[in-house]
């Protein structure tokens, strides 16, 4: 991937989500009745909506480790699913699940792990696409409405929907069970079109030889209302928690050459417990007609320990209420 | 153990470069967006609009639909001996008028009965009408104006 071709990318982007805001504002000149939704009705038990996301997320390199932002690229294609569906007023149940095609270029995939057990070779580091779906993500949400501030406390079960591969730079997760729990808060303020949009979620993650994965996962995202259809705003995605940083993990890795009836346990599951902390940045639009919801975002990270260097991510999402 | 694998890193660096990660987040989650909420007040006031003009401009049918949206009850009633009536009919917790207008009304109302608050819209460049009312809108503000006024009044009115 070269430089011109991210410029492109991100100038596409960027015309994206300028043509929403030009066209919106140009058909949204006068106020219009609220759009209907879960959010805003009496009672939405029997309404929920569903949503589709695809998302190309490109990494480079590594904030650490010994080669850095040397260490390859990967790129992440997912198309996401989403539905949830108010069973009484105040409550939802949802689940999700991502399909993602990944692929890693550079000189330095993960080397082979010992055979037996692990004889498969590591094709997904091959420099090919390989797809899987990755975790079940089933929950439930109660949403509540206090003097204008949105609080939604939930509860996720995150449960690995196939033995997709987790050892390799380009491994679509972690393949572990994980326990999420947490809370939205979002709020418009009184006489403004500025808003704000909140999440914190803590995750029990499966412990793997014993190590605390552990996390912590929230961002602030603060918008503004161009029109009543039509919103941009500046979003933040941070997670800091538990695990192994690369230098604990780096002295379990085999050498070069070494026979490959010799790794550790530590290195071969590291791709389950590294620590992986990041900070992103980036701008939503959203856009409302009618019942549905068009999202187009786009994230940088400016800030990470023990993780990929996410170049970015650009994704568009579209949501349906009913 | 840390400061040693610190050490141990340019070595690794060295001999072992396969040893590499780049493994890490495969997708971003952003949050969901909000929906437009429009202010909707949490106490929603009994108003008399006097405005004796024959014709309302299109800005003045748009703050009086904007008051109607947040929950607001209005009344607008463009002859003064029907204000005047109305007002000695049923109780008002805000009377909306200019500052002539204004005055004429008041002297109408019981001082028995608990008085509406008064909403003075006063002409943009007038400064004794604004010494005058201790809460007024101008001619040319919008119905967030109106809506931080009239709230700001039931609050102090304990509504």
């Amino acid at each position: 991937m070269t430089t011109e071709m991210h410029g492109r990318r991100v100038a596409l982007a960027i015309l994206s989500i300028c043509t929403m805001v030009s066209s919106a504002i140009a058909a949204d000149s006068e106020y219009e009745a609220q759009t209907p939704s879960p959010s805003n009705m009496d009672s939405p038990a029997g309404h929920g909506w569903v949503s589709i996301q695809a998302q190309d997320l490109y990494s480079h390199g590594d904030y650490d480790g010994p080669a850095g932002a040397n260490s390859g690229n990967v790129r992440f294609y997912s198309l996401q699913l989403n539905a949830a569906y108010f069973v009484a007023s105040h409550w939802d149940l949802h689940l999700g699940i991502p399909y993602i095609s990944s692929q890693y270029t550079g000189q330095f995939a993960h080397p082979q792990l010992p055979c037996p057990p692990n004889c498969t070779p590591v094709e997904i580091d091959n420099g090919r696409y390989h797809g899987y779906w990755q975790d079940w993500d089933a929950g439930a949400r109660y949403h509540a409405d206090i003097d204008g501030y949105e609080i939604a406390p939930s509860l996720d079960v995150y449960v690995p929907s196939n033995n997709y591969p987790y050892y390799g730079s380009a491994s679509i997760g972690q393949r572990t069970h994980r326990v999420g729990l947490g809370v939205d808060i979002s709020h418009q303020f009184d006489f403004s079109n500025i808003f704000y949009v909140g999440h914190y979620q803590y995750v029990f993650d499966q412990h793997v030889l014993g190590i605390n994965n552990n996390y912590s996962s929230f961002g602030v995202d603060l918008g503004y209302f161009l029109t009543p259809h039509l919103s941009v705003r500046g979003i933040t995605d941070v997670k800091l928690g538990n695990g192994y940083e690369d230098s604990q993990i780096l002295p379990f890795a085999p050498a070069p050459g070494a026979p490959t009836n010799g790794a550790n346990p530590i290195w071969e599951l590291h791709d389950k417990f590294r620590l992986q902390e990041h900070a992103d940045a980036g701008a939503t639009c959203d856009y409302v007609f009618g019942l549905n919801m068009l999202s187009v975002t786009a994230a940088h990270s400016f800030w990470g320990n023990s993780d990929s260097r996410l170049t970015y991510a650009i994704s568009v999402m579209l949501t349906r209420s009913f | 153990m840390d400061r040693f694998c610190k050490l141990l890193l340019p070595f690794a660096l060295m001999v072992g470069a396969s040893a590499v990660f780049a493994c890490g987040e495969s997708m971003l989650h952003p949050d969901q967006g909000m929906r437009y909420h429009g202010f909707t007040t949490r106490r929603p006031a009994d108003i008399l609009v006097y405005r004796p003009d024959a014709a309302l401009g299109d800005s003045t049918k748009q703050i009086y639909a904007g008051l109607q949206r947040a929950g607001h009850h209005l009344t607008v009633i463009a002859q003064e001996p029907a204000a005047i009536d109305a007002l000695s009919s049923r109780h008002f917790d805000l009377i909306i008028a200019r500052p002539s207008d204004m005055d004429a009304l008041t002297a109408h109302l019981d001082s028995a009965t608990h008085a509406p608050a008064l909403l003075a819209v006063i002409d943009d460049a007038d400064k004794s009408d604004a010494a005058r009312f201790p809460q007024y809108v101008r001619q040319s503000d919008g119905v967030d104006k109106y809506l931080k006024s009239i709230e700001r009044d039931m609050q102090e009115r304990g509504s």
